[in-house]
Protein backbone atom coordinates (compact mmCIF):
# COMPACT_ATOMS: atom_id res chain seq x y z
CA UNK A 1 0.00 0.00 0.00
CA UNK A 2 3.07 2.62 0.80
CA UNK A 3 4.57 1.85 -2.81
CA UNK A 4 1.34 2.34 -4.17
CA UNK A 5 0.66 5.91 -2.64
CA UNK A 6 4.18 6.83 -3.34
CA UNK A 7 3.84 5.46 -6.73
CA UNK A 8 0.46 7.76 -7.10
CA UNK A 9 2.28 10.56 -5.71
CA UNK A 10 4.58 10.90 -8.57
CA UNK A 11 2.16 10.62 -10.84
CA UNK A 12 0.89 13.64 -10.16
CA UNK A 13 3.78 15.34 -9.15
CA UNK A 14 5.18 14.78 -12.14
CA UNK A 15 1.89 15.99 -14.22
CA UNK A 16 1.77 19.23 -12.44
CA UNK A 17 5.29 20.76 -11.42
CA UNK A 18 7.13 20.74 -14.75
CA UNK A 19 3.44 21.67 -16.53
CA UNK A 20 4.40 19.49 -19.37
CA UNK A 21 0.61 18.72 -20.27
CA UNK A 22 0.14 19.57 -24.03
CA UNK A 23 -2.13 18.52 -26.34
CA UNK A 24 -2.43 18.94 -30.03
CA UNK A 25 -5.64 18.75 -32.44
CA UNK A 26 -4.61 18.33 -36.18
CA UNK A 27 -7.71 19.22 -39.17
CA UNK A 28 -7.17 18.80 -42.55
CA UNK A 29 -6.42 14.77 -44.20
CA UNK A 30 -5.79 14.28 -47.92
CA UNK A 31 -6.79 13.16 -50.48
CA UNK A 32 -4.01 13.73 -53.04
CA UNK A 33 -4.90 13.45 -56.89
CA UNK A 34 -2.57 12.19 -59.42
CA UNK A 35 -3.42 15.21 -61.64
CA UNK A 36 -0.58 15.12 -63.88
CA UNK A 37 -1.65 12.73 -66.74
CA UNK A 38 0.79 11.08 -68.78
CA UNK A 39 0.60 12.09 -72.53
CA UNK A 40 3.12 9.82 -74.39
CA UNK A 41 3.52 6.53 -74.82
CA UNK A 42 6.79 5.39 -73.17
CA UNK A 43 6.86 8.02 -70.52
CA UNK A 44 6.54 8.04 -67.04
CA UNK A 45 5.30 9.65 -64.53
CA UNK A 46 7.24 12.91 -63.33
CA UNK A 47 7.54 15.29 -60.74
CA UNK A 48 5.53 14.87 -57.39
CA UNK A 49 1.75 15.12 -55.82
CA UNK A 50 1.51 18.50 -53.42
CA UNK A 51 -0.99 19.15 -51.45
CA UNK A 52 -2.28 22.55 -50.42
CA UNK A 53 0.30 24.88 -48.58
CA UNK A 54 -2.60 24.87 -45.28
CA UNK A 55 -3.74 21.09 -46.09
CA UNK A 56 -3.38 20.14 -42.21
CA UNK A 57 -3.35 22.76 -39.59
CA UNK A 58 -2.66 21.79 -35.85
CA UNK A 59 -3.27 23.27 -32.89
CA UNK A 60 -1.33 23.12 -29.70
CA UNK A 61 -1.90 23.96 -26.12
CA UNK A 62 -0.76 24.24 -22.83
CA UNK A 63 -1.19 25.01 -19.39
CA UNK A 64 1.64 27.25 -19.12
CA UNK A 65 4.23 29.11 -21.69
CA UNK A 66 6.30 25.88 -21.62
CA UNK A 67 8.24 24.91 -24.93
CA UNK A 68 7.05 22.29 -26.97
CA UNK A 69 8.60 19.91 -29.63
CA UNK A 70 5.93 18.60 -32.20
CA UNK A 71 7.47 15.04 -33.49
CA UNK A 72 6.05 13.43 -37.05
CA UNK A 73 5.71 9.99 -38.19
CA UNK A 74 3.72 7.80 -40.57
CA UNK A 75 1.69 4.76 -39.55
CA UNK A 76 0.90 3.25 -43.00
CA UNK A 77 -2.55 1.38 -43.49
CA UNK A 78 -1.99 -0.01 -46.80
CA UNK A 79 1.18 1.80 -48.89
CA UNK A 80 3.63 1.28 -51.05
CA UNK A 81 7.27 1.49 -50.32
CA UNK A 82 8.84 2.85 -53.46
CA UNK A 83 6.19 5.37 -52.65
CA UNK A 84 6.87 8.34 -49.88
CA UNK A 85 5.43 11.07 -48.07
CA UNK A 86 6.93 14.36 -47.14
CA UNK A 87 6.09 17.15 -45.03
CA UNK A 88 7.18 20.58 -44.02
CA UNK A 89 6.01 23.70 -42.31
CA UNK A 90 4.47 26.52 -44.73
CA UNK A 91 3.72 28.77 -41.94
CA UNK A 92 4.03 29.78 -37.91
CA UNK A 93 0.12 29.60 -37.11
CA UNK A 94 -0.79 32.42 -34.10
CA UNK A 95 -0.21 32.81 -30.35
CA UNK A 96 2.96 31.09 -30.55
CA UNK A 97 6.55 32.30 -30.74
CA UNK A 98 9.83 31.17 -31.23
CA UNK A 99 8.75 28.63 -33.81
CA UNK A 100 11.65 26.79 -35.77
CA UNK A 101 12.29 23.53 -37.63
CA UNK A 102 10.21 21.82 -40.04
CA UNK A 103 9.96 24.46 -42.66
CA UNK A 104 12.62 21.96 -45.82
CA UNK A 105 10.93 18.76 -46.46
CA UNK A 106 11.25 15.52 -44.45
CA UNK A 107 10.73 12.22 -45.52
CA UNK A 108 7.57 10.54 -42.96
CA UNK A 109 9.17 7.19 -41.54
CA UNK A 110 7.57 4.97 -39.42
CA UNK A 111 9.49 6.48 -36.56
CA UNK A 112 8.90 9.49 -34.73
CA UNK A 113 11.27 12.29 -35.69
CA UNK A 114 11.52 15.86 -34.92
CA UNK A 115 9.78 18.11 -36.76
CA UNK A 116 9.47 21.82 -35.01
CA UNK A 117 9.51 23.31 -31.75
CA UNK A 118 8.30 26.47 -30.33
CA UNK A 119 6.59 28.36 -27.03
CA UNK A 120 3.26 29.79 -26.60
CA UNK A 121 3.10 33.35 -26.30
CA UNK A 122 -0.04 34.27 -24.57
CA UNK A 123 -0.17 34.03 -20.94
CA UNK A 124 -3.78 33.99 -20.92
CA UNK A 125 -4.68 31.84 -23.73
CA UNK A 126 -1.72 29.75 -23.87
CA UNK A 127 -1.86 27.87 -27.17
CA UNK A 128 -1.02 28.25 -30.79
CA UNK A 129 -3.55 27.75 -33.51
CA UNK A 130 -3.15 27.07 -37.27
CA UNK A 131 0.15 25.92 -38.11
CA UNK A 132 0.28 24.99 -41.82
CA UNK A 133 1.41 22.08 -42.90
CA UNK A 134 1.98 20.69 -47.04
CA UNK A 135 2.70 16.96 -47.67
CA UNK A 136 4.22 15.84 -50.62
CA UNK A 137 3.88 11.94 -52.80
CA UNK A 138 6.94 11.21 -54.13
CA UNK A 139 8.29 8.24 -56.30
CA UNK A 140 4.80 7.62 -57.54
CA UNK A 141 4.95 5.66 -61.18
CA UNK A 142 3.37 3.40 -63.49
CA UNK A 143 5.18 0.44 -62.11
CA UNK A 144 3.06 0.95 -58.55
CA UNK A 145 0.02 -1.37 -58.47
CA UNK A 146 -3.46 0.66 -59.15
CA UNK A 147 -4.92 0.72 -55.88
CA UNK A 148 -5.96 3.17 -53.25
CA UNK A 149 -3.13 3.56 -50.65
CA UNK A 150 -3.50 5.30 -47.36
CA UNK A 151 -1.30 6.52 -44.14
CA UNK A 152 -1.52 8.44 -41.08
CA UNK A 153 0.27 10.91 -40.17
CA UNK A 154 0.73 11.26 -36.66
CA UNK A 155 1.73 13.68 -34.73
CA UNK A 156 3.16 14.02 -31.19
CA UNK A 157 3.63 17.11 -29.09
CA UNK A 158 5.83 17.39 -26.02
CA UNK A 159 8.27 19.51 -23.95
CA UNK A 160 11.47 19.50 -24.27
CA UNK B 1 -6.79 7.59 1.50
CA UNK B 2 -9.60 8.87 -0.47
CA UNK B 3 -7.51 12.10 -0.99
CA UNK B 4 -4.66 10.46 -2.44
CA UNK B 5 -6.89 8.42 -4.91
CA UNK B 6 -8.20 11.54 -6.24
CA UNK B 7 -4.95 13.07 -6.16
CA UNK B 8 -3.70 9.56 -8.43
CA UNK B 9 -6.39 10.44 -10.74
CA UNK B 10 -5.80 13.85 -11.18
CA UNK B 11 -1.67 12.95 -12.16
CA UNK B 12 -3.28 10.47 -14.11
CA UNK B 13 -5.83 12.36 -16.38
CA UNK B 14 -3.32 14.65 -17.18
CA UNK B 15 -0.52 12.22 -17.78
CA UNK B 16 -3.43 10.76 -20.60
CA UNK B 17 -4.03 14.07 -22.10
CA UNK B 18 -4.06 13.82 -26.20
CA UNK B 19 -0.72 15.21 -26.92
CA UNK B 20 -0.98 13.37 -30.13
CA UNK B 21 -3.04 14.04 -33.19
CA UNK B 22 -3.66 12.41 -36.61
CA UNK B 23 -4.56 13.52 -40.15
CA UNK B 24 -4.85 10.98 -43.11
CA UNK B 25 -3.32 11.11 -46.36
CA UNK B 26 -4.32 8.52 -49.33
CA UNK B 27 -3.63 8.31 -53.11
CA UNK B 28 -4.80 6.17 -55.64
CA UNK B 29 -2.93 6.15 -58.50
CA UNK B 30 -5.05 5.63 -62.17
CA UNK B 31 -4.83 2.85 -64.78
CA UNK B 32 -2.67 3.94 -67.76
CA UNK B 33 -2.75 2.21 -71.20
CA UNK B 34 -1.03 4.05 -73.80
CA UNK B 35 0.61 2.87 -76.95
CA UNK B 36 1.94 4.40 -80.01
CA UNK B 37 4.42 3.95 -83.01
CA UNK B 38 8.20 5.68 -82.78
CA UNK B 39 9.36 7.85 -83.96
CA UNK B 40 6.04 8.73 -86.20
CA UNK B 41 3.11 7.37 -87.78
CA UNK B 42 4.02 7.96 -90.99
CA UNK B 43 3.41 5.29 -93.51
CA UNK B 44 5.41 2.98 -95.01
CA UNK B 45 6.00 1.41 -98.87
CA UNK B 46 6.80 -1.75 -99.64
CA UNK B 47 7.58 -3.17 -103.21
CA UNK B 48 7.74 -5.96 -104.99
CA UNK B 49 10.61 -4.91 -107.24
CA UNK B 50 10.61 -6.94 -110.44
CA UNK B 51 13.51 -9.44 -111.34
CA UNK B 52 16.15 -8.37 -113.69
CA UNK B 53 16.14 -11.58 -115.51
CA UNK B 54 13.96 -14.22 -116.27
CA UNK B 55 13.43 -17.08 -114.34
CA UNK B 56 14.70 -14.67 -111.45
CA UNK B 57 12.84 -14.39 -107.94
CA UNK B 58 11.62 -11.30 -107.31
CA UNK B 59 12.48 -9.14 -104.53
CA UNK B 60 10.81 -7.73 -101.88
CA UNK B 61 11.18 -4.60 -99.13
CA UNK B 62 11.94 -4.89 -95.50
CA UNK B 63 11.48 -2.22 -93.24
CA UNK B 64 12.87 -2.03 -89.60
CA UNK B 65 12.38 1.76 -88.83
CA UNK B 66 9.44 1.66 -86.34
CA UNK B 67 9.52 0.83 -82.31
CA UNK B 68 6.48 0.40 -80.31
CA UNK B 69 6.48 2.20 -77.08
CA UNK B 70 3.92 1.80 -74.78
CA UNK B 71 3.30 2.91 -71.16
CA UNK B 72 1.08 0.67 -68.39
CA UNK B 73 -0.17 0.85 -65.30
CA UNK B 74 -2.23 -2.12 -63.86
CA UNK B 75 -4.26 -3.33 -60.70
CA UNK B 76 -2.43 -5.89 -58.85
CA UNK B 77 -2.71 -9.06 -60.79
CA UNK B 78 -3.94 -7.48 -63.86
CA UNK B 79 -1.28 -8.56 -67.40
CA UNK B 80 -2.02 -7.08 -70.47
CA UNK B 81 -0.97 -7.44 -74.29
CA UNK B 82 -0.65 -5.16 -76.88
CA UNK B 83 -2.16 -7.05 -80.19
CA UNK B 84 -2.50 -5.97 -83.49
CA UNK B 85 -4.13 -6.48 -86.93
CA UNK B 86 -4.24 -4.76 -90.38
CA UNK B 87 -7.41 -3.08 -91.78
CA UNK B 88 -7.51 -2.89 -95.41
CA UNK B 89 -6.60 -5.82 -98.27
CA UNK B 90 -3.57 -6.45 -99.06
CA UNK B 91 -2.51 -7.19 -102.75
CA UNK B 92 -2.91 -10.54 -103.92
CA UNK B 93 -0.45 -13.21 -103.60
CA UNK B 94 1.36 -11.20 -100.84
CA UNK B 95 1.79 -11.52 -97.72
CA UNK B 96 3.22 -9.07 -94.97
CA UNK B 97 5.19 -10.28 -91.79
CA UNK B 98 5.80 -8.71 -88.65
CA UNK B 99 8.92 -9.51 -86.70
CA UNK B 100 9.12 -8.18 -82.78
CA UNK B 101 12.69 -7.73 -81.30
CA UNK B 102 13.66 -8.32 -77.45
CA UNK B 103 13.24 -5.02 -75.73
CA UNK B 104 15.34 -2.00 -75.65
CA UNK B 105 15.77 0.48 -74.09
CA UNK B 106 15.67 3.27 -70.84
CA UNK B 107 12.33 1.91 -70.02
CA UNK B 108 11.52 -0.01 -66.77
CA UNK B 109 8.76 -2.48 -65.20
CA UNK B 110 6.99 -5.63 -66.27
CA UNK B 111 7.26 -5.18 -70.22
CA UNK B 112 5.90 -8.11 -71.75
CA UNK B 113 7.18 -11.19 -73.50
CA UNK B 114 7.30 -10.16 -77.60
CA UNK B 115 5.94 -12.84 -80.08
CA UNK B 116 8.76 -13.16 -82.53
CA UNK B 117 7.20 -13.48 -85.74
CA UNK B 118 3.19 -12.75 -86.96
CA UNK B 119 1.57 -12.84 -90.39
CA UNK B 120 -0.26 -9.83 -90.00
CA UNK B 121 -4.39 -10.22 -91.11
CA UNK B 122 -7.46 -8.39 -90.46
CA UNK B 123 -7.85 -10.74 -87.58
CA UNK B 124 -6.46 -9.31 -83.84
CA UNK B 125 -3.18 -11.42 -82.97
CA UNK B 126 -1.18 -10.96 -79.41
CA UNK B 127 2.29 -8.86 -80.65
CA UNK B 128 3.36 -8.64 -76.62
CA UNK B 129 2.30 -10.68 -74.22
CA UNK B 130 2.37 -10.48 -70.08
CA UNK B 131 2.66 -6.38 -69.85
CA UNK B 132 2.35 -5.55 -66.48
CA UNK B 133 2.77 -1.96 -64.35
CA UNK B 134 5.72 -0.89 -66.93
CA UNK B 135 6.73 2.01 -69.32
CA UNK B 136 9.03 1.04 -72.31
CA UNK B 137 10.71 4.80 -72.80
CA UNK B 138 10.13 7.46 -75.58
CA UNK B 139 11.26 7.43 -79.31
CA UNK B 140 13.51 5.11 -81.29
CA UNK B 141 15.44 2.67 -79.91
CA UNK B 142 12.91 2.53 -76.67
CA UNK B 143 10.64 -0.74 -76.60
CA UNK B 144 10.24 -3.43 -79.28
CA UNK B 145 11.73 -2.73 -82.74
CA UNK B 146 9.20 -3.66 -85.67
CA UNK B 147 10.51 -5.34 -88.56
CA UNK B 148 7.75 -5.38 -91.57
CA UNK B 149 8.47 -7.83 -94.37
CA UNK B 150 6.85 -8.17 -97.59
CA UNK B 151 6.74 -11.32 -98.71
CA UNK B 152 5.13 -13.06 -101.52
CA UNK B 153 3.23 -16.29 -100.28
CA UNK B 154 1.74 -17.06 -103.81
CA UNK B 155 3.14 -15.87 -107.13
CA UNK B 156 0.58 -17.61 -108.74
CA UNK B 157 -1.86 -14.88 -107.42
CA UNK B 158 0.98 -12.04 -107.87
CA UNK B 159 -0.68 -9.02 -110.05
CA UNK B 160 0.37 -5.57 -110.39
CA UNK B 161 -1.42 -3.54 -108.69
CA UNK B 162 -1.22 -1.16 -105.03
CA UNK B 163 -3.08 -0.91 -102.10
CA UNK B 164 -3.37 0.79 -98.67
CA UNK B 165 -3.97 -0.72 -95.82
CA UNK B 166 -3.58 0.30 -91.80
CA UNK B 167 -1.65 -1.49 -89.05
CA UNK B 168 -3.25 -1.19 -85.73
CA UNK B 169 -1.96 -1.72 -82.29
CA UNK B 170 -4.41 -1.46 -79.57
CA UNK B 171 -3.13 -2.53 -75.91
CA UNK B 172 -6.03 -4.28 -73.81
CA UNK B 173 -6.40 -5.86 -70.53
CA UNK B 174 -6.23 -9.79 -70.62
Amino acid sequence: MKYFLIICSSLWVSGYTYGQIKSVTVTGSWSASVTTTITEAGLNYTGNVTSASDQSLIDISAQNNDPYTVTIQKQDTDWNSNVTVWARRTGVGTGGTAISGGVDYIQLIASAQFFFSGAIAQPADPRVVGIPIQYEIRGLSVLVPVKSYSTTIIYTVTSP
Amino acid sequence: MRLLSILFFLGLSNCLAQNTGSAGVSISPPSVAIVNIAPNNTGLTFNVTAPTGAGVEATTSTNNTKWLNFTSAVAPGVTRSIRVQIIGTLPTGVSLNLATSTYLGSGAGTLGIPVSSLVLSTTSQAVVNGIGGAFTGDGTNNGYNLTYSLTIANYALLRSQSSTISIIYTIVDN
